[in-house]
């Protein structure tokens, strides 16, 4: 069964190579993920297991009952201690011009504990050296001799450490005395919180470890034990423990992605199996003119599926391995070498064999209808122009009718709108994919009249592109499910940040709000803005309107401001004037309080009516009057700004930080602030699922390659025919090109638009179910849509570069050869 | 009156043509300087056993394959000194082809598959002779099928449409009628009489059977790879004969 396979897969590696890819390409991303995550727990354990190299015995300090000296010297009079001491870590900055770096600092311990060797220089004195690991002085850019700060001391460092690179764990070492200094405590001496035991020959760590039980002795007050005594080895596994829950937590949240792009692959392996099969039919039929069964028949093709699989599957863990290679050379962890996580390696190739066997189920059953006779028919073209079944589109109506009730329901229920709008997107999807045969040759026509008009080679192309209504389908539908996916986060994504820029827009229209927080106390002097504030403001660019507002702090550290006429040009619903005692503060303070009692400047109090406005922002605005008699020497307190474009608050942003080194009480805040911050957090958020899927996208576009590939094959004669006929070369790749990107088009049309309608039916869902009643902005994030549209096209104009190369190699003479 | 004896226009030529396939350790030469030449107008029955050359002589004359040594003119035009998309250019304007099968682009129907050269060439067909063609060859009900849908006879008619839709200076048919039975074959080979006769198209048919060679105004033998015999206004007899001359 699987020599014929093997044999079949050797003879002809051309039909299965893109298959082998989007195997492969499946299994990879699966086996990058294990790989990779197991590889920096394997690191970071080691990382660890080396600092408590030279220890046998941890004990760790829960409570402060001891002094250090007490707990050593109680550890050195048991039996089997070879050494002991006690071992101080802290977090610090360190920097060195714009570079800071967070690092575990280490109080250096004794040559027996040491777990890493000075290359150059010489371990940290006194209280201002410091040594650092080889390749973090590289970044910080010192060497022996030069200059660090740690937090605001000046270090000089003393040597360089061979500790290995990594980005997840950065030491540095410091003398113990200076340690002891910095985590202050009693007396400036804070106990440590570990001691390391380093157990003497013939003595075994549990052996100490269960003399020291009167440290682990129980508080008979609190039910607790002031320290927790265990072999580094059992440390060393609770630690383990730990970090294997986080990175499979880590891990499961990527196989959903996984399973995405698993699925794609499994519609571009059952395309392939049918294509495949299809051209086989005369094969077939002569297996089953010679008296093979239809078992033996369907044999032959299940051992191509296993074959294909495993292999297919075999690729994807070496493309895993690269990639997983590739992330921890980049995060240091590679130097600890890869992990081999084995079962789930296992696990990922039996998914891989799985999915290409049940992708290939369907297309082989169908190969009992082969009867012996097609063997001795002449094919004169391969294309089966099935009907397509009346059953699919009666099933896809009711599905599709059944989808849009739902989202009606979804858009009008009082409960459970998400759920039914999540059904919705389920049997709409179905319906979309499972009629993809009914309408894909439609679409691909009616673009093909478009094009047509181009002349004749897009005419062929958009025509061979349609011939086949299912296998057309079976393409699209892969790519309609990777992009439509992706475009609903897009526009998920954009209608989300439309529709929150446009409440931050409402609830705060002043773009940038820059003033001093009250130092509290009653001096007025620190909310008044320097001039430099107000001098670099004015410098600034893309700035549309300012008003710099009157203000200052109340006795008990309020910052009030007063109302100016300029106030109307950053915010437009501001009134022309305020009533004495009134203050106008955002709605969510108005909704909570309606008045507030302040002490006036002559020490009476006084109680203002609280209004709400969108142009009071966060703070407080009322008039000249009242302001005079809480503040008593107003200043320039605020500078209120509206931006011109908001979407480059970001240089604005950097522009007034630099100001805030300056000045630490500078408070910036305002609408744009909001705004940039949300659109920030979307954008990475949507940056990180798009890469995720884009592999489903990816998979899918080599199964246009592949649906071109093996097109191209069965039309060889047809190539050749339209070379002798005159059609040069160039022509008939430009053919192809035109080919792909009908194919994709379609794809990416379709997924658009079902993306687009899942996305503004999900957060409409979300909204109403929310209860938030305010009109959500739809919005398409055009740029985005068109970049990806971009890649979908280009990429499938790539995949038709090797088809197109077959196609136009066909020679002339082909078309009159009988085989 | 009759005319005064002249030269007759030639057509295509090979002038000592030689064509080895394969590599330089294993090659089979399947033209051994071959020398000929075809007159306008005329229409040649290539005949031999199998493997002798006679498809390799025809692909060499049309500008479907490269040749060896030698040369070969078609319509004015050294062959053998054209590029690739030079030649491309020649078979779409120049030359006409009918194989013995899968002539027809199965996603054209019959009337897109006859004017596929001329769109090839992005030129306007000429509607009256379009129409000429297909009432002469029996297609005009049939011009809206597709490949699929029409019977051997009818897909080798539409392919001489077109072959001829764009006047070539030869027509080169492959074993015309190889795959269809005696009654449709014949009424192709006189419709291409016809053609030569009545409207002076010049026509190189292979063929092994000599009943179809009698429809030729000349038939050229081949064996090995060489021109053995020429025998003019070729009957099945005569054809026969030489044919028979060849197992000596
Ligand atoms: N593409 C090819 N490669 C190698 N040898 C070929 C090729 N085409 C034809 N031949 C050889 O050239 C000789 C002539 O072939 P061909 O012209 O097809 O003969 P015919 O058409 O008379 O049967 C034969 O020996 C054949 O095997
Ligand atoms: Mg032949």
């Amino acid at each position: 069964m699987f020599s014929d396979a093997i044999r079949e897969v050797r003879h002809h590696p051309g039909r299965i190579v893109a298959t082998l890819i989007a195997i492969a390409i499946s299994v990879g991303f699966m086996a990058a993920v294990s790989v990779f995550l197991e590889t920096e727990k394997g690191g970071l354990a080691k990382q660890l297991n080396r600092q408590y190299a030279g220890a046998d015995v941890l004990v760790q300090r829960q409570t402060q009952d001891r002094t250090d000296a007490q707990v050593i010297e109680l550890i050195k009079s048991k039996p089997g201690v070879a050494a002991a001491e006690a071992s101080w870590t802290t977090f610090g900055p360190v920097e060195k011009g714009d570079t800071t770096l967070y690092l575990q600092l280490y109080g250096t311990p004794s040559e027996t504990f040491r777990w890493s060797k000075v290359v150059e220089g010489a371990w940290p004195q006194g209280t201002d050296e410091i040594a650092l690991p080889r390749d973090l002085a590289k970044k910080l850019d010192v060497a022996v001799g030069g200059e660090v700060s740690l937090g605001e001391q000046k270090m000089k460092v003393s040597g360089l450490t061979d500790d290995p690179p990594s980005r997840l764990i950065q030491n540095g070492y410091i003398s113990p005395e200076l340690i002891t200094m910095m985590s202050s405590g009693e007396d400036g001496k804070a106990p440590a919180n570990t001691y390391l035991i380093k157990v003497a020959d013939g003595t075994t760590p549990d052996a100490v470890v269960s003399s020291l039980s009167e440290l682990t002795s129980k508080d008979a007050n609190t039910g607790e034990s002031a320290f927790r005594v265990e072999t580094t080895e059992a440390a060393m596994q609770d630690q383990l423990k730990e970090l294997t829950m986080g990175v499979d937590a880590l891990k499961y949240a990527l196989m959903v992605f996984a399973g995405i792009a698993l699925l794609v692959g499994m519609i571009i392996i059952a395309n392939t199996f049918t294509i495949l099969i299809a051209q086989r039919r005369r094969q077939i039929g002569l297996l089953r003119a010679v008296g093979a069964s239809t078992s033996q028949v369907r044999k032959r093709f299940i051992g191509e599926a296993i074959v294909l699989g495993l292999l297919g599957s075999l690729l994807g863990v070496a493309l895993g391995y690269a990639i997983a290679a590739l992330g921890s050379w980049v995060t240091g962890s590679l130097h600890w070498g890869l992990a081999f996580p084995w079962r789930d390696l296992l696990v990922e190739i039996g998914v891989g064999v799985l999915i290409t066997l049940l992708a290939a189920l369907v297309p082989i059953w169908r190969t009992s209808r082969v009867a012996p006779l097609e063997a001795l028919r002449p094919v004169l073209s391969a294309d089966s122009q099935k009907r397509v079944s009346k059953v699919r589109a009666i099933i896809c109506t009711v599905l599709l009718v059944l989808g849009i009730g739902l989202s009606v329901l979804a858009l009008t229920s009082e409960k459970n709108s998400v759920l039914m709008a999540l059904g919705s997107a389920f049997l709409i999807t179905f319906a979309v994919l499972g009629a993809a045969p009914l309408y894909v040759a439609l679409l691909i026509k009616g673009w093909g009249k478009l094009v047509g008009l181009t002349g004749p080679t897009s005419r062929l192309a958009t025509m061979n592109a349609a011939r086949n209504p299912q296998r057309a389908a079976a393409t699209a539908v892969a790519l309609m499910l990777a992009i439509g996916l992706i475009i609903t986060l897009q526009v998920g994504a954009a209608t989300v940040r439309e529709t929150a820029l446009s409440q931050i827009e409402e609830d705060m229209p002043v773009d940038v709000v820059v003033g001093l927080y009250a130092m509290g106390g009653p001096d007025e002097e620190s909310v008044a803005l320097p001039k430099e504030v107000i001098a670099k403001i004015d410098s600034l660019p893309n700035v549309r309107a300012k008003a710099l507002l009157q203000g200052g702090a109340t006795n008990d550290g309020r910052v009030i401001v007063a109302l100016n006429p300029q106030v109307k040009d950053v915010a437009p619903m501001a009134p022309d004037s305020i009533p004495d005692d009134v203050a106008l503060v955002s709605a969510n303070m108005a909704e909570i309080q309606s008045t507030e009692t302040l002490p006036g400047v002559n020490g009476e109090m006084i109680t203002l009516k609280l209004q709400a406005s969108p142009a009071a922002g966060d703070g407080m605005v009322v008039n000249d009057a009242t302001l005079r008699r809480l503040v008593k020497d107003p200043q320039p307190a605020q500078y209120w700004f509206d931006l011109v474009d908001r979407e480059n608050f970001a240089n604005t942003q950097r522009q007034l930080s630099q100001l805030s080194a300056e000045y630490p009480n500078l408070m910036i805040g305002g609408g744009a602030f909001e705004a940039y911050l949300i659109t920030q957090i979307l954008n990475i958020m949507l940056a990180i699922t798009s890469a995720l899927l884009g592999v489903a996208v990816a998979i899918a576009l080599v199964g246009v390659a592949n649906t071109l590939g093996l097109s191209v094959i069965e039309r060889t004669r047809e190539s050749a025919l339209l070379r002798a006929l005159g059609m040069p070369r160039v022509k008939l790749r430009l053919m192809l090109l035109i080919e792909a990107i009908t194919l994709a088009l379609v794809g990416v049309v379709v997924g658009v638009i079902a993306g687009a309608y899942f996305a503004w039916l999900g957060i409409s869902a979300v909204f109403k179910e929310a209860d938030i009643d305010r009109g959500i902005n739809f919005a398409i994030d055009w740029q985005r849509t068109l970049v990806l549209v971009g890649i979908a096209v280009v990429a499938a104009a790539i995949a038709s570069i090797l088809p197109g190369r077959r196609a136009a190699m066909a020679t002339p003479t082909e078309a009159l050869a009988i085989d | 009156m009759p005319q005064p004896q002249q030269a007759p226009e030639v057509v295509a030529q090979a002038i000592d043509l030689v064509k080895v396939y394969g590599s330089k350790t294993n090659n089979v030469v399947a033209l051994d300087q071959v020398s000929v030449a075809f007159a306008r107008g005329s229409f040649t029955a290539i005949m031999g056993p199998s493997g002798s050359g006679k498809s390799t002589l025809m692909h060499c004359l049309a500008g479907l394959d490269r040749i060896t040594a030698g040369r070969v003119f078609l319509g004015g035009k050294e062959l053998n000194a054209l590029n690739d998309s030079q030649l491309t250019k020649v078979r779409r304007d120049n030359v006409g082809f009918v194989f013995q099968a899968f002539n027809l682009l199965p996603t054209l129907t019959a009337r897109q598959n006859i004017l596929l050269p001329l769109d090839l060439a992005g030129r306007k067909p000429d509607e009256g002779f379009f129409r000429q063609l297909t009432e002469s060859l029996g297609l005009t009900d049939r011009l809206t099928h597709r490949p699929s849908e029409l019977s051997g006879g009818q897909q080798q008619r539409v392919a001489i449409a077109r072959a001829m839709i764009t006047r070539p200076d030869v027509i080169f048919a492959d074993e015309p009628t190889g795959a269809l039975d005696s009654k449709t074959g014949t009424q192709l080979l006189e419709y291409m009489q016809r053609t030569v006769r009545d409207l002076g198209q010049s026509i190189i048919m292979v063929t092994h059977d000599a009943k179809a060679a009698a429809y030729a105004d000349r038939a050229l033998i081949l064996l090995d790879g060489r021109i053995v015999d020429d025998v003019p206004q070729p009957t099945a007899d005569s054809v026969n004969a030489a044919l028979a001359r060849l197992e000596r």
